[in-house]
């Protein structure tokens, strides 16, 4: 498993279970329409954020990129993996935004009136399915770009 | 048009260089080891620096390392 696969599968455990986390803290006692008034629950999601991306950051620096000897942890193939997840992770990025808010504007659109709580909803939960689509995709690239065998 | 396919000998080139290990080449060639070990197994096709690369440590053109295919 080269470095960036250990990053990568990292990225994508914290981030599904933060993602996971911060919805069902979301969606309890009332899910959109109570968020913005129901303080202990906004700060109960503001802490998962919070812990989510500090987990999210030191992974950066446990899993390193850079080597002391002459092995070189990353290559071409490494950056070619890389810009094919991230084109992907921008297409589901964009795909779940676009959903989320077609969504929103069917369930609301008789009333004319929408939760802003949804607003916070789609804050904290676009940055986790951006690094949880992005993570998938470079494990997946990896898996049909590598194999396994001798050393 | 017909689909092209780079081929490489680098396994048994690497048996025929005192049985150089993917590890030994990885350096050599300024690459990772997972690399290697793509290339071997078809899944992966090098850039051309790379390809230079590895034909330099064998010491061979890269005619030698690398076939193309159609």
């Amino acid at each position: 498993m080269t470095q960036l696969q250990k990053r990568s599968f990292y990225d994508l455990i914290i981030s599904a279970v933060f993602l996971i986390g911060l919805t069902v803290v979301f969606f309890s006692r009332g899910g959109a329409e109570t968020y913005v008034q129901d303080t202990e629950r906004k700060i109960l999601v503001a802490a998962l954020l919070g812990l989510g991306y500090l987990l999210l950051f030191l992974v950066l620096f446990l899993v390193r990129l850079k080597s002391k000897d002459k092995t070189v942890l990353m290559d071409e193939r490494d950056e070619r993996i890389i810009l094919q997840a991230l084109g992907t992770a921008f297409t589901i990025f964009g795909i779940y935004v676009f959903i989320l808010c077609i969504g929103l504007y069917e369930a609301y659109n008789t009333t004319g009136v929408m939760p802003v709580g949804w607003m916070w909803f789609l804050a904290y939960s676009s940055g986790f399915i951006a690094i949880l689509s992005r993570a998938l995709s470079t494990l997946i690239l990896y898996k049909r770009m590598s194999g396994h065998g001798e050393s | 048009m017909a689909k092209a396919e780079i081929k490489n000998n680098l396994r048994r080139l690497r048996f025929e260089h005192d049985e150089m290990t993917q590890q030994e080449l990885a350096v050599r060639a300024q690459c990772t080891r997972q690399t290697i070990l793509a290339l071997e197994q078809g899944k992966y096709v090098p850039s051309l620096a790379l390809a230079f690369q590895i034909a330099r440590v064998f010491g061979l053109n890269i005619e030698d390392v690398f076939e193309y295919t159609e």
